[in-house]
């Protein structure tokens, strides 16, 4: 496997840029569509904004100084790219982001790209009840195994912040379900 | 039983950084033992079929590549357009779009700010930086539209 300075390497060469970015959506298309699809929900949305990102990514890549990994700093750009379709979907519909998730969970249980149990259903209701960024945290936590360091990047927060943020979400989450 | 050498190494943890990480695991594995899985799924083969569709940008060095006598002709054709236009447009319709309404079209269009910034000149660009806006402005603005956690995290 390519190491992600080789990538970054031939990205920015036009002779090579087409070739690696195919590389790139090879090895970062499944683990940045599930973060998407954690935050915005529903299949088509998630494609929408994997495009997207993907697409800022190509168009950014210049501006990418190596701060950073390269790998945070795609889960970076998937991150706002989530939060500013559902801040638009929001606006368009004139509703809340908050009374937009609830309308997805609401439909939820008749998506046919969901195939959870009561329990998995009642899990992503627990998580709608966390505020927006603690939700991110403990997604890419419980789910996706992210260190705090990387999370750190990605989310610019302290990693004392993060953990303390994901140990009040895992006892929200625990508390939910053993009330509901 | 302790090893000799985690007492002279002079390392240290946190302060209570065991019972504090013995806390979080377990917390977190009893949870799991619930629920593991988000219940997500996606259509079948989506990720062996998945394309990423990049803006044309093909279309420029197409162009250049026409010879030309295509090239004059199609600038004909397009003048012409213009032109029609320029008579035919009732240019009332233009002066009667209000702000609000290209507001409403860009938001629900969702057009990224550099896309916007794709139709300005790098001068046009360098003008919006000298802006005057005052900070009770800026203030009204980020009270009445911004959302504060994606500011945050942006």
């Amino acid at each position: 496997m390519q190491n992600e300075a080789t990538i970054l390497r031939q990205l920015k060469s036009d002779d090579t840029k087409e070739l690696a970015f195919k590389t790139l959506v090879e090895l970062y298309k499944e683990r940045l569509y599930w973060h998407i699809r954690k935050i915005v929900i529903y299949h088509d949305d998630s494609d929408d904004v994997l495009q997207n990102t993907f697409i800022k990514i190509v168009r950014n890549i210049h501006n990418f100084k190596g701060d950073s990994k390269l790998f945070t700093w795609m889960y970076r750009i998937a991150t706002n790219e989530a939060i500013t379709f559902l801040n638009s979907k929001a606006r368009r519909h004139q509703i809340s982001n908050e009374m937009l998730q609830q309308l997805a969970l609401e439909n939820l249980e008749a998506d046919v790209y969901f195939e959870g149990d009561e329990i998995q259903l009642k899990l992503q209701k627990a998580i709608a009840q966390l505020p927006r960024k603690q939700q991110l945290i403990f997604n890419m936590k419980y789910f996706d195994a992210i260190k705090y360091k990387d999370m750190s990047e990605i989310l610019d927060t302290s990693e004392g912040a993060l953990k303390a943020s994901y140990h009040i979400a895992v006892k929200k989450i625990k508390s939910y379900l053993s009330d509901n | 039983m302790t090893l000799k050498s985690d007492i002279t190494s002079g390392f240290k943890v946190p302060k209570a950084y065991f019972e504090s990480f013995d806390t979080d695991f377990i917390l977190e594995q009893t949870l799991k033992q619930t629920v593991s899985e988000s219940g997500f799924k996606t259509p079948d083969t989506y990720f062996e079929n998945l394309e990423i569709r990049l803006p044309k940008t093909a279309n420029a060095r197409t162009l250049q590549q026409l010879n030309k006598k295509t090239t004059f002709y199609l600038s004909g054709i397009a003048a012409s357009l213009v032109l029609l236009l320029m008579f035919s447009w009732p240019s009332e319709n233009l002066e009667n779009i209000t702000a609000e309404a290209i507001e409403n079209y860009l938001i629900y269009e969702e057009i990224q700010s550099d896309e916007l910034a794709g139709f300005l000149t790098s001068d046009e660009l360098d003008d919006l930086s000298t802006l005057s806006i005052s900070a009770s402005e800026i203030e009204t603005y980020i009270f009445e539209n911004a959302a504060l956690e994606s500011l945050l995290i942006d």
